[in-house]
């Protein structure tokens, strides 16, 4: 247990040395660690296809308790939505999918970004009796 | 015996194709467009991919009636199809009722009078809007989901062979309610239109310039960052007279986001053919 909480520890520290600014989401691999708005959350974006302008865009989302601390609670995702507000709306939505993956590792797929531009993801959780909500800007090319 | 036959503004400044002349009591247009070529263009002016319809068309009918010389009415409504990928969707288009007034008429005594006309228009929502859509191109999107309603201006020099003119429209949003408690109201818009012209043996030819202006959009109240949005455009139009029918066949290609100089919007092709029919 305390190899893994190191191991974890040291994943999650490399992985937020390599997070680049917010607005280099822009190919797949590129991540970003990202605050949740109550400040109580953190959480780790990883494209695997995509961004583009497309129908099949995937991504991983990790999610933490402050900084990098791993969630004791099953993390629910409530809500997964990708929105331009420079156009007021968002993207059809009905081909999007969230699994589990492992503790409090999602995938999203069929994300669809319906043409380039500046979209922002606006996911909602739940941990328990705990809500929080996150914003992750993207530019789609 | 030759009369003269001032003519009237070409209407391309308004939303309505079907302009009445001062004799004419009863006139409708039906035509077909075609949109295609689309590119987004996003808020620097960059060109980025659009995977929403590849190709738009549309059978559009306008009836007017004239009350006077001076006022008619017409009412425009149209058919729309959303193509993409080999699928398609269709639906009536949002209707729009339009009033002109002509304040000051062109005068045979003096063709350096213009015509001055005032036009007022109420576009209703009656399409599903962008923000209802579901398909995953948007093949279900057809209109802005928010009534509208136009004031205009249009000055016209319509007595010699060489004609022109400008109009300008305002066009003020209502404000669309969605799901999910999402409020949004497009930002007023500022449409002018120039157009220049010249009479030939069988009707005349047209070339115009439109700048379409929109202020920012607001969303749940809030104005959005980055969402102003500009278009340059340019037209050509043949008109064909079949003066013995009392008829008028209209070609009309224009090409929208010309230039280097669009900002959050999109550059389409657009082509349209329409027949004028006095009654």
């Amino acid at each position: 247990m305390k190899h893994l909480a190191c191991y974890l520890s040291a994943l999650t520290l490399l992985a937020a040395c390599g997070a680049p600014t917010k607005q280099a989401l822009e190919s797949p691999g590129h991540r970003d660690t990202v605050a949740s708005l109550s400040g109580q959350h953190s959480a780790i974006l990883t494209w695997v296809q995509g961004p583009k302008a497309a129908p099949n865009n995937v991504l991983h989302l990790q999610f933490f308790d402050g900084p990098d601390a791993p969630i004791s609670e099953q993390v629910e995702v409530k809500e997964f939505k990708p929105w331009m507000a420079i156009h007021g709306h968002g993207a059809p939505m009905l081909k999007q999918k969230i699994t589990l993956l492992s503790a409090n590792l999602f995938e999203v797929s069929g994300i669809n970004f319906i043409m380039s531009g500046p979209w922002e993801l606006q996911v909602k959780i739940a941990s328990g009796a705990t809500e929080d909500s996150f914003k992750f800007p993207v530019s789609v090319p | 015996m030759q009369t003269a036959h001032a003519c009237a503004s070409c209407g391309s400044g308004g939303d309505s194709p079907l302009i009445l002349y001062p004799n004419e009591e009863w006139k409708f247009y039906l035509g077909t467009s075609f949109t295609g070529g689309y590119v987004n263009i996003l808020p620097d002016g960059s060109h980025g991919t659009d995977n929403g319809p590849q190709l738009k068309d549309s059978v559009l009918f306008s009836f007017g009636h004239s009350f006077s010389p001076r006022f008619f009415l017409t009412f425009t409504d149209s058919y729309l199809q959303n193509r993409s990928h080999g699928r398609s969707q269709s639906s009536w288009g949002d209707p729009l009722v339009s009033a002109r007034y002509t304040l000051i008429p062109q005068s045979i005594e003096d063709d350096r009078v213009p015509q001055i006309q005032a036009m007022v228009a109420y576009k209703y929502p009656a399409t599903k809007a962008l923000q209802e859509a579901t398909d995953a191109n948007y093949l279900d999107a057809f209109g802005n989901g928010v009534s509208e309603i136009k004031l205009g201006l249009d000055l016209w020099y319509g007595m010699s062979r060489l004609k022109g003119g400008i109009a300008h429209v305002v066009t003020f949003p209502s404000h669309a309610h969605f799901a999910q408690n999402l409020t949004v109201e497009p930002g007023v818009t500022q449409r002018s239109t120039l157009t220049l012209g010249l009479s030939h043996p069988f009707g005349k030819i047209l070339v115009g310039y439109n700048l379409e202006m929109l202020a920012p959009l607001r969303v749940n109240g809030d104005e959005v960052a980055d969402s102003r949005e500009v278009n340059h455009s340019l037209f050509t139009t043949l008109d064909f007279d079949f003066a013995d029918v009392g008829g008028e066949c209209r070609l009309t290609i224009s090409q929208r986001g010309v230039g280097p100089w669009n900002k959050n919007t999109s550059q389409a092709t657009v082509l349209s053919l329409g027949w004028l029919q006095v009654l």
